[in-house]
């Protein structure tokens, strides 16, 4: 996060709100997605990702889908 | 006495130019929902002709009623393609001046045109996108790809004062996923009219003046390093335009 949106690292606290506090758009949420199924597999699905709205909604569904394998 | 005659005739030449501008609208997307049955016509380009035609013919009136004036200074207007425009966004008639300026121009416009009884018709079939569709900048970078102009105001709606301009990064988004020159236009507007907020006839108690002109066409590998990751392109771009235009802006100030 620190590296592909140049945030600062004390911000990202799990429950910070993606949208509102880390000033990401849904045009980043599909870069981050991108990047995310390069090392979480393949299957997480635009939609349930675009539901996210904090942090660890994020590690929520990376957790979901790298144990599923 | 005569100043107070002239504002009160402008506040009524205001209301009738809003008046025709929006039967206007409605005739000319009635004529081309119904032009867009028939053979042998390609509405979309066909639209934006006569938006050009009917923009220049708007403003030539609105300046005939000494309801305003300007002067548009834009080069390069010929031969243009694959080009983002982008402009400040000081005023509602911003948009009239550009589309009396560029005679083929795809326009990222609010949503809530697309909703209006009037403007509804107009923006489907001249092939303009929405702002709140999902896929916006895929749209538009597609669009620009193959070929067309697309105006964008990167503020993403009309400022306040015309100062510290607040940039959203929808422009630079579009610019760096189709990898597009972008030609910047400076929109400067003396008093400020019919700004944001503002109701049509709270006219300004001088004539306002309109100027338009461009700055130097941006190339995106001479503005930023398009060898960092795709999300900071779009923040770099979008400091890059900003600080631009708070160049240009404060230069006019000064003058």
């Amino acid at each position: 996060m620190v590296e592909i949106f140049e945030i600062d690292e004390a911000l990202l606290l799990p429950e910070a709100k993606l949208y509102d506090e880390l000033d990401i758009d849904s045009i980043d949420a599909v870069d981050l997605l991108i990047e995310l199924k390069s090392f979480a597999g393949q299957n997480i699905k635009p939609e349930e990702f675009t539901q996210a709205e904090t942090l660890q909604d994020i590690v929520d569904i990376i957790s979901l889908h790298t144990e599923a394998k | 006495m005569t100043k107070h005659i002239n504002h009160y005739w402008r506040i009524l030449g205001t209301g009738i130019s809003f008046f025709i501008f929006g039967l206007g609208t409605l005739f000319i997307g009635l004529l081309f929902q119904i032009m867009a049955f028939m053979p042998f016509i390609n509405p979309q380009k066909s639209l934006r002709k006569t938006i050009y035609i009917a923009c220049n013919a708007y403003i030539r009136m609105m300046k005939q009623l000494g309801l305003l004036d300007y002067s548009i200074h834009v080069e390069q207007k010929k031969a243009l393609n694959s080009t983002l425009i982008i402009a400040n966004h000081p005023s509602l008639l911003d948009a009239i001046f550009l589309f009396a300026t560029f005679d083929n121009l795809c326009c990222i416009t609010k949503a809530k045109l697309w909703n209006n009884p009037f403007t509804g018709r107009v923006v489907r079939v001249a092939g303009f996108i929405a702002n709140d569709s999902a896929d916006f900048v895929e749209v538009a970078a597609k669009k620009i790809k193959a070929g067309e102009n697309i105006l964008i105001f990167p503020e993403g709606t009309r400022n306040s004062d015309n100062q510290n301009l607040r940039f959203k990064r929808g422009a630079a988004n579009i610019s760096v996923r189709s990898s597009c020159d972008i030609l910047p236009l400076l929109i400067h507007c003396e008093p400020n009219t019919l700004q944001k907020g503002e109701k049509w006839y709270q006219v300004p108690a001088n004539k306002p003046l309109f100027s338009i002109s461009t700055l130097a066409k941006i190339s995106l590998n001479d503005a930023i390093d398009t060898s960092r990751p795709v999300t900071l392109q779009y923040r770099d771009l979008t400091k890059h335009l900003s600080a631009i235009y708070q160049k240009a802006l404060q230069a006019k100030q000064h003058h």
